[in-house]
């Protein structure tokens, strides 16, 4: 069960960061940031889960589950959705000046 | 000092809190805006100013609610965040200065007063990764910064500020999640957050987990701090952004990502646990980093581009400082980050306004400006040579503690590269200033016009003066060595944490 849930979460991850890396459209840039993003917390989730346990509410029945890692994954998910709604803000921006969503174009700071 | 443990709090949630009433300011007084941004940003000088003098005689610990340190959230600050958040209060102070001086001739309604709360978001969550005391907060914090820089950088929507503001989010966000990983690997192996007990507990993590974590942390980290091999976003940014906010940029925010290198690196990973030696690793990276930042600043036509690649360089200088391992290479890459954000910051306002002056960023059209303002080109000059390290200047002393750290550890080749990184430095900043005094007139300027916030940059440019006091002063020069012996030996801060949680 977590080594199935490891294996997952290094492929999402290196698939986020090739399509980081490799895709020329802007929009697919962004979606692998938020594959990146979907990786790490499925990591930080899955470590948390015991099996057999129960929600971590008091009075607690049996064995709890973690629950910390359960709010750093809300407040990261929150987190995330901030940067990807400021990444559209920047692209809209952008398209305005250059009519194209290809990082090529975007790009004319060298040097 | 009155409630020495509490200023650090005052420093975070005043700036957060003035940062939105700010905004509803403008929105139903914006006359009034203007003295009630000057105010917050005198209160926020004098909280982070307290905060620092507070931490700099001890260690001071602060449990958020009463919780203890397995449970709770804790700020502490001790004498290695004090010397950063002197450069906050300063940095933060001098950049929103400048700022409002810029954006008050464009009258109180003009969009860019909405700006100003920005500053004040950033500035919160910069005393909040100085202050932090466990990690997962350092992240949070980090990502508040991390997003009020994207919208800062890219705030003047023009298109090259947009293309930066677009690079910087997504590398920005690819660091950000690298440390998040790393964090979530070290709670795996550690089960706790806290800086002080998982560093206690850090010894039972194996080794090959701690490797990769330490590996993720100075890859997140160098993202954010923009250390060769991840610096491809930092020269953009840093000069496509307007003059406030390239002061801010250069001068403090990366100097936090330094602290925060220094702090997780030693507390988290020791040498004889992650499998490879860190400081061998920084300083390596710092190598590059100094050659590949003052070899690119060669090729640079426009003056901000040509200090942005002067920035990476200095970071170069201060991984190289952490990078020996003793408390002389700490201190000195104390010394020199505090020199470095004063003069990059000074250097940034005068290059801003020279460039508004003969309406070009390239440096070329500053022909004999140094003549026409004597006070500010001299000011320039001495903060140019201060960043280029020449002896009696205080950029100078801090390179030189590193270089004597070097040679105590035999590093002889370390030494002679950072020396030959002065003289790198000068190859590019001298051009320059030979344009400023130049004699000749060029046709193309124009004869009239002001220099921005001129005072200020005086009195900035008296900084390296100042500086190159630190090391003559026994006191603090004993304080720097001290602060360097505390980093470098992590039970110290353990004990001093911890050993505060007994009632």
């Amino acid at each position: 069960m977590a080594v199935m849930s490891f294996i997952t979460v290094s492929l999402l991850f290196a698939l986020g960061l090739f399509t980081v890396l490799s895709q020329r459209n802007v929009f697919k840039t962004v979606i692998g940031l938020t594959l990146m993003e979907s990786a790490v917390l499925l990591l930080l989730i899955s470590w948390a889960y015991i099996p057999g346990g129960s929600a971590p509410i008091l009075p607690l029945q049996g064995k709890g589950v973690d629950p910390l890692p359960h709010s750093f994954t809300l407040t990261a998910i929150v987190i995330g959705a901030c940067d990807i709604a400021l990444a559209f803000a920047f692209i809209m921006k952008l398209h305005r000046f250059e009519r194209s969503v290809n990082v090529d174009d975007f790009r004319r700071l060298k040097g | 000092m009155i409630f020495p443990n509490y200023w650090m709090l005052f420093a975070i949630l005043f700036p957060m809190t003035a940062a939105f009433i700010l905004q509803l300011l403008h929105h139903f007084a914006p006359s009034k805006t203007g003295g009630w941004i000057l105010l917050s940003c005198g209160i926020t000088s004098l909280l982070t100013f307290g905060a620092a003098v507070s931490a700099s005689s001890g260690v001071r610990v602060l449990r958020l609610g009463g919780w203890g340190a397995d449970l709770g959230v804790l700020l502490v600050s001790d004498p290695l965040s004090a010397v950063f958040l002197f450069i906050s209060a300063f940095g933060g102070a001098a950049a929103v200065w400048t700022t409002f001086t810029n954006i008050s001739k464009s009258g109180p309604s003009a969009e860019q007063w909405r700006l100003c709360g920005l500053f004040f978001i950033l500035w919160a969550s910069l005393n909040g990764i100085l202050t932090t005391g466990d990690l997962f907060n350092l992240f949070i914090f980090y990502e508040i910064l991390a997003v009020a820089a994207y919208v800062l950088t890219g705030a003047s929507k023009t298109r090259e500020a947009l293309e930066a503001g677009l690079k910087y989010l997504v590398l920005g966000t690819v660091g950000a999640l690298l440390i998040l990983l790393a964090t979530s690997m070290l709670y795996m192996g550690g089960g706790i957050l806290n800086f002080a007990l998982l560093s206690s507990v850090v010894g039972g993590i194996p080794r090959g987990a701690l490797a990769v974590a330490a590996g993720f942390t100075i890859a997140g980290l160098g993202l954010k701090m923009g250390m060769v091999p991840f610096h491809f976003w930092l020269p953009d940014a840093h000069s496509s952004a307007s003059t406030g906010v390239s002061m801010l940029l250069s001068g403090v925010v990366v100097k936090a990502s330094f602290y925060s290198l220094l702090r997780v690196t030693t507390l988290l990973f020791p040498a004889e646990q992650a499998g490879f030696s860190i400081p061998d690793t920084l300083l390596v990276l710092g190598l590059l980093s100094l050659f590949t930042g003052h070899i690119s600043a060669q090729r640079q036509t426009s003056i901000k581009r040509m200090l942005a690649w002067s920035t990476v360089a200095h970071m170069g200088y201060l991984l190289i400082g952490i990078g020996c391992a003793s408390p002389l290479g700490v201190a000195g890459a104390l010394l020199h980050s505090f020199n470095h954000a004063a003069a990059k910051s000074a250097l940034f306002l005068g290059a801003g306004s020279f460039s508004t002056l003969s309406g070009s960023k390239e440096w070329r059209s500053f022909t004999g400006f140094g003549r026409r303002f004597p006070r500010e080109g001299a000011a320039f000059l001495l903060l140019a040579a201060s960043i280029i390290g020449l002896p009696p200047l205080g950029g100078f002393w801090g390179k030189w503690m590193i270089v004597l750290a070097a040679m105590e550890k035999g590093r002889w080749m370390t030494a002679v590269a950072v020396e030959l990184g002065t003289a790198l430095s000068c190859v590019y900043y001298v051009p320059v200033l030979l344009r400023l005094f130049s004699p000749r007139r060029s046709e193309d300027t124009p004869a009239a016009g002001a220099f921005h916030s001129g005072m200020l940059f005086i009195a900035l440019g008296m900084t390296p003066l100042l500086l190159a006091l630190f090391y003559f002063v026994p006191s603090l020069y004993e304080y720097l060595i001290a602060a360097g012996e505390w980093v470098v030996s992590p039970a110290l801060y353990r004990d001093a944490v911890l050993g505060s949680m007994i009632p």
